[in-house]
Order: C-alpha cells, then structure tokens, then sequence
C-alpha cells in the first residue's frame, strides 16, 4: 500500500515537471480554419495559392442580421509549393491557418495540365485534411471561383461545395471526387484520376462534368451527357434526367428518367492484340412527359420507346468511350484493373502492354432497357 | 503485486494476441505489403501454413519439458552458458521489439498530435505507464488486457469493413501478386509478421493448467492471423503497394480515411487512444518479460528493481538519434531477419537437441 | 479526489495523459479484490454471467441462483417457485 502511494506520488510530481509543455496549446481562436484552397498557375513555375476563410464578424457589415450569415474573405500568395505558402500566409495573417475544415481544393485547369502530382502528394501529407474534401478542376483560376462561391449568397460556403458535390445524386452531371480517392487515383497503376469540373457563367459556378487525368496531367473535360455515360459504366448512377427526340411526333421530346436496375457487366478480350470491351447495361426509365398522343396502353408504342432509348443509351456509352479511349487515353472506368484480375500475376498481364493498347481499343455496347409506367394522365 | 500468478486460457490468449498484433501498429504491414504487392492474400495464407506447421511441430518439441520456458530448456540442454546466451538472444530480440514499436510510434504521435511537444515528454508517459504497471503486478496486467483485446479487435474489424467497400478492390488482383517468385520465394521472408513463436515458448511456467497450452497456442495464433490479414488486406487496398511512399503509419492513415457521411468522420484520434492503450499493454508485457529473463540468469530475488533497468535502457535507446532510413533498415531487414533466425533457427535447434538429449537419457536408463 | 488527477492529467499531455491515467487507474483498480473476490468480476476474470448479469437487474422473485465464483455453501438463494401464495390460489 505504502509503495503504491509512494509510486503515485512520484508519478504526480514528475508530471507537474512537465510543466514543459504548458505554452504549447493552441486555442480555437488561434486558428484561422480555412473552408476552400485554390490553386493557380503563376509565373516562373510558381503556383498561386489562396485561401478563402471566414472574416472576422466585428470587421463585417452591421447590416448581417441574420444569425447564420457570414462573409468570408479570400487570400492570395505566390510560393514554389502549397508549405511555402502556408507559411507565408501564417506570417502574414499573423494566426495559423488550419485545414480541417477545408471542404474543397480548386485546381485551375492550366495548373492541372501541367501535371499536379506534387501538390496533391504534399496535400495527401497533410494530417489536417480530411479524407472526403472535395477535388474541384476550374476551367477560370481558381480565386475567379473561391470569389464567386464567397458572393454567392450562400450562408456557409461549405454547403456550396457540398452541393456541386450532390448534383451528382439527381442530375448524374458530374460525380464525387474526395482528395483521397483522388490521390489514390493518380498513384495508381490501373485506374486514371477524375475530379469533378466546373465552369464560372455569369457569377454562377456550374458543374460541367467530369475533369479526366491521364497519370498526373489533365487532358480533357467530359460534359454532361458523357459523365452520365461514365457512371452507368462505373455502376454510380444514382438517377438522372435526360432529353431525347419523340419518335412519334415531329419535334417533339421525350423526358425521362433513368436509374439503374442491374449492375452493368463488363467483359474483355483482346482480340488481334487490342481490347475488345463488351459493356451490357441495365437502366429503368420512367417517361415523364412524351406528349398527349403518346398511347401507353399499347405494348407496341412502348417496345418502340424502349427501342429508342436503347439506340440512344448505345450512342451516348459509345462516344464517351471511344472519346477517353482514343482521345485522352485514359482508363477512367478501370478496364485495366478489371481485366488485371483474369490474370494470375502481373508479370503475365505486363505482356499485353495495356498502356500501348487501350488508344486501340473496340467497344459493343448493349443496352437493355425497362420503361415503367411513370403514372401520366392520358389523352382522355 | 504478485508476480507468481497463473494465468487462465482466456488471458494466455489475449496476451499472445496483444504481443503479435501489436506490431501493426509500426509500420510492418506497410514493408509486408510492399514485399509481395496484391499477392497479398495468397502469400499470407502461405506463410500462415508454414507458421502454424512450424508451431504444431513447436508444441510437440515442448511437451516433454513440463512447466519450463526456453531458458530452463536451454538451461537442460547446454549448461548454464547456453542459458546465458539464451537469455541475452531473447533479451536482445524483446528489446528491438519494443524500440522499434515504442519509436515509430511515439513518432506518429507527436507529428500529428504533440508537434509543440518534445518527443522526450511522450516516451516519459509510455515509459512510466510500463513502470507502475511491472509495480503493480502481472495479475493486474493479464486483467487489464482481457479489456483491451476485445477493443482492439472490434477497431481491427470495424476498421476493415468500413474501408473494404469504398476502394476498388482491383488492388487485391492479379491473386499471386508480381510473380510466383515474389509471391512464394521473395515472400517467404514475410513470415516474420506473425512472430507467435517468439512468444509462446515464455509462457509455459506463467499458466494455471498447462493441458491448456496446445488450445492457447491455435487459438491465439488464429485470433492474430485473422487480425493481421484484415488489416493487410485493406492496407494493399489503400496504398496500391506503391514503394515510393514514406513508411508513415498505415494503421493510423487507414483510419484517417474511414467517414459515414459527414457524421462520423476523423475518427482516428479515437482510434489513436486505443493504440495508445494497446502499446502500453506491450510495452509492459515485454519488460515483464525481460525481468523474468534476468531473474533466471541470475537468480535475483526481486525482479521488479530490474524494470528500472530496462525501462532506462529503453528510453535512452529511443531518445538516440537515429535517421529514418536507418529506421526503415532495421525495421525492414534487421528485425526481419532476427525475428526468423530467432524463430525458426535459434528456438527449434534447442529445442531438438533437448528432445535428442532426452531420448539418449531415457535409453540410458 | 481522482478527477482532480485526471483533470491534470488531461491540462498538461491531452488524451495521453488521460489514457495513461486510466490505464494506471485501472492497473490499480485489478489489482484490488472485495472480501476476497476480484474487483471487476464477473466481466475480468470472465466468470460466467448466467445468474447475474451485472447490467439488469431480475425480479425478486426470479433470483434463484447466488453467483459461482462466490463459493458460497448454498448455492441456491430461493426455490424455483418462491412466491407459493400465487401458485396455489
């Protein structure tokens, strides 16, 4: 009992020695919390870095009567790498910046094409970012777009980034891309890097698709209809609207739309020395508008929709693919990986020459779609 | 306060079991992973063979020498000699353990966490805790593990499930890895990561009722395996076996990215207290080790006195300088190595010559 | 008296000086037994939860068992039906 007490009260009295460590905390209030991070091209291969962080509320208008609004405030500087400047908006900002809450990073499309390995490797080591902040390519610069999203009107710039990240949940326009799925993409050895892409029209921020890379390097941008394309083929539609022509009256449109009721299938052979990639896929469409001499009850007009849509649905998957195969060469949706299973080890697979093959690639696309009733009051 | 006490098989179990996974918490199945690529899973299962063949073996060397460990064995086999150098081999090899551990660790935490702190005042804590816990006793010591084990291997589980189905799982193919030869040649050095031979030859004297030390053996070395090879599995997934990345702490950059929505997310400090506690838990069992080693080398009365000892050396062996290529050699080569020489070589050679020698007696007679 | 510790603890290291504090705290804590038996039992050493399960508590009328690691010298603290009133009517 005694060399119990005796060993606590030696542990106590060890510990008040460690008074050591007493300055070393740092309070909430010495951070300043960033919420996006841009990243531009400077000259001399500089990159511009800046920051968009909530203003101080006693420097802000008066006139912010709402509890929930807030303003925010943007800062630029001009460094070798993203620690440099961090260090010299620390020293200038006078408190330290803090990533923790940093809910998107903003690459500019000219920095992007260049080749970005660098700077997402010293994100990647950054223990304040989180996993699932978002990856944004910007076809302005990228303070063009933290500006917009700070006059945007919106209480918490957070939640802007948070919705170009959710249009892909109803529209199918772009997708989610968190910083470490992003990484992990460009390391990769079978698999290319996608982040969303966005466009700045009329101080309006617009999601325009998909931003594709081919090892570090951008090389292109798919739009609308091609980033439905990629996620049925990825299996990561949630839903999505389209527009196609009636083919029953003359300028006339069908609306629909579509989720997926099958995982997509994905077969790979090489034929000749070249990838053959045989995609089947599954979408359930519900019309939502085809006119008022559109006859549901028959079972023919609705094969001939089927039918439509099916040829529509092959047009949309086959451009997109040739698109990212011929013309970026790049294998966004995992051909290689996909096809690296069927083997046993990497030496076998190494003696296909992937890399070199897939611009060569041939695709057959087969659509196999269902159409529901979408409940629509008829003609009579 | 009582070192004499006899553990039970749940505790023997959950012992083993803290002292083998333990080493995830270093960087080993980061150099695992980038030894055999996405043959992963094949090549463990491999090894897991030989390992668990290699103890079945181990178990039935052992079963002529009632309650002895490795130094009583040693000690019957070659003299007093063979029992000193016995000891100090153990000693060494216990002592890499826990530098290498105790160092990569406290590392980790002090980048992340204590980047004002020196690192001297984090292994002052580790340090300490191992101290009050080889005061207080080993009773309390297998007591306080039965509570930590479980925890560890829900994070383990949870850990894995939470990350299996956000990453493609293409990373886990082709099966066998680079090649055959990398995979079943190369990656046959890999069998260090499951070092329960190392430890299971201690425990003998420490139980209650050794009919229960061949269930003890299985269970524990299954527990561990299963452990190691979630954790293996969802480390290929995260880092690709990509060989220029820095051997940073894979367990601590696995749990980084696990999130449920935007509720649950960063849960890696949680998840930092749990190692904290489960280094703790190692650290102590290993300088308990070192003093019941000493005690039979030199016949001391009180072993706890030679936690001091221990404890000392092993902080100053940390506060050494030592650069991380360094670090990374001798995690990846030097303990490798050691590790199986000690395992395989150095155990199963006395081990063999005990049983000949026993054989020879009993004929005589 | 001990929060005081911990809240000290806790000021000076964060969570790994509360993690060393609970750590110590439960080392001692094992280590204490009350009129013999174990502090923590049943859950460390695990002694078996049929008869209590330390969490919830049964009727009066169910407890029929005393715990084993007790080693009481009758094991039995009531008759399977204690409440005979109701059984005979």
């Amino acid at each position: 009992m005694k060399k119990n007490f005796f060993l606590i009260v030696l542990s106590f009295i060890l510990l008040i020695s460690l008074t050591g460590c007493e300055n070393s905390s740092i309070g909430i209030d010495d951070y300043y919390f960033v919420i996006g991070l841009g990243l531009d091209e400077a000259e001399n291969d500089y990159i511009k870095l800046s920051i968009q962080i909530p203003s101080n509320p006693k420097n802000s208008s008066s006139d912010a009567s709402s509890s929930q609004s807030s303003s925010y405030e943007i800062y630029s500087v001009e460094a070798r790498t993203i620690e440099e400047a961090i260090n010299i908006l620390d020293n200038y900002l006078n408190k330290q910046i803090n990533l923790s809450h940093c809910s998107a990073i903003v690459i500019s499309e000219s920095l992007a094409k260049k080749g970005i390995d660098q700077y997402i490797n010293s994100l990647n080591n950054n223990v304040e970012l989180r996993y699932n902040c978002q990856t944004i390519i910007s076809s302005s610069t990228a303070y063009d777009l933290l500006e917009k999203v700070s006059n945007s009107g919106e209480a918490f710039s957070a939640r802007l980034f948070d919705y170009l990240k959710n249009t892909t949940n109803y529209t199918g326009y772009t997708i989610e891309s968190s910083i470490g799925t992003f990484a992990h993409d460009i390391d990769s050895k079978f698999c290319e890097a996608t982040a969303i892409y966005t466009k700045v029209n009329n101080d309006i921020i617009q999601t325009a698709g998909i931003a594709v890379f081919k090892d570090q390097y951008l090389v292109g941008n798919l739009d609308v209809l091609e980033s439905i394309a990629h996620l049925m083929v990825t299996n990561k539609l949630n839903k999505c609207f389209l527009t196609m022509d009636s083919i029953f009256i003359e300028n006339g449109k069908i609306d629909f739309d579509t989720k997926l009721y099958k995982k997509t299938n994905t077969y790979i052979n090489m034929i000749n020395g070249s990838p053959f990639i045989k995609i089947n896929v599954f979408p359930e469409i519900s019309i939502l508008n085809s006119g008022t001499d559109f006859d549901y009850n028959s079972s023919y007009n609705v094969e001939k929709v089927t039918h439509a849509v099916n040829k529509y649905y092959e047009r949309i998957i086959k451009n997109y693919l040739y698109k990212i195969s011929k013309d970026y060469n790049s294998d966004i949706d995992c051909f290689q990986g996909l096809y690296q299973s069927t083997f046993l080890t990497k030496e076998d697979f190494s003696k296909i020459n992937w890399d070199k093959n897939f611009q060569n690639s041939f695709f057959e696309v087969n659509v196999t779609s269902r159409i529901y009733s979408s409940n629509l009051f008829n003609k009579e | 306060m009582d070192n004499h006490y006899q553990i039970g098989k749940v505790e023997a179990i959950f012992i083993i079991v803290i002292l083998s996974t333990s080493k995830l918490i270093a960087n080993f199945s980061f150099y695992f992973v980038n030894t055999v690529g996405s043959g992963v899973i094949v090549n463990f299962i491999y090894i897991g063979i030989i390992d668990f063949a290699f103890m079945i073996l181990l178990i039935y060397l052992q079963q002529k020498f009632q309650n002895s460990d490795i130094i009583d064995i040693s000690e019957q086999v070659g003299g007093k000699l063979l029992k000193i150098l016995c000891g100090l081999v153990c000693i060494t090899v216990l002592i890499l353990s826990a530098f290498i551990t105790l160092k990569d660790f406290s590392s980790i935490i002090q980048k992340v966490y204590f980047s004002n702190f020196s690192i001297i005042y984090i292994l002052m804590f580790f340090i300490l805790a191992v101290l009050v816990a080889n005061f207080v006793g080993f009773k309390s010591l297998a007591r306080i593990n039965l509570l930590i084990v479980p925890f560890v291997i829900m994070a383990i589980l949870a850990t894995f499930f939470s990350i299996i189905a956000k990453i493609n799982n293409k990373s886990l193919t082709p099966v066998f890895g680079d090649s055959y030869y990398k995979t079943f040649i190369t990656g046959l050095s890999n069998v260090f990561m499951i070092s329960n031979l190392s430890y299971v030859l201690f425990l003998k004297p420490l139980l209650k009722n050794e009919s229960d030390y061949k269930k003890i053996c299985i269970i524990s070395y299954i527990i561990s395996w299963i452990c190691i090879l979630l954790v293996l599995i969802v480390t290929e997934l995260l880092f690709n076996s990509t060989p220029s990345k820095e051997p940073s702490n894979s367990v601590f950059l696995l749990v980084r990215s696990v999130n449920f929505g935007s509720f649950i997310e960063r849960i890696d400090s949680l998840f930092i207290l749990l190692c904290v506690i489960c280094i703790f838990s190692y650290l102590s069992f290993v300088v308990f080790l070192i003093n019941r080693i000493f005690k039979k080398l030199f016949n001391i009365t009180d072993e706890k006195m030679i936690s001091y000892i221990a404890c000392t050396f092993l902080f100053s062996l940390c506060l050494f300088p030592i650069s991380l290529s360094a670090l990374y050699y001798l995690e990846n080569y030097v303990y490798r190595y050691m590790i199986i020489l000690f395992s395989f070589a150095f155990e199963f050679s006395i081990l063999i010559i005990g049983n000949f020698k026993k054989r020879i007696r009993k004929e005589k007679t | 008296m001990i929060r005081f510790i911990y809240i000290i603890l806790g000021y000076f290291a964060g969570f790994l000086g509360i993690t060393f504090g609970f750590f110590v705290h439960f080392l001692v804590l094992s280590s204490k037994s009350s009129f013999g038996i174990p502090f923590f039992t049943p859950y460390i050493p695990f002694l078996g939860l049929e008869n209590n399960n330390g969490i919830f508590v049964e009727a009066v009328w169910r407890r029929e068992k005393r715990d084993n690691y007790l080693n009481t010298k009758k094991p039995d603290l009531q008759e399977h039906i204690s409440m005979k009133w109701r059984e005979n009517g």
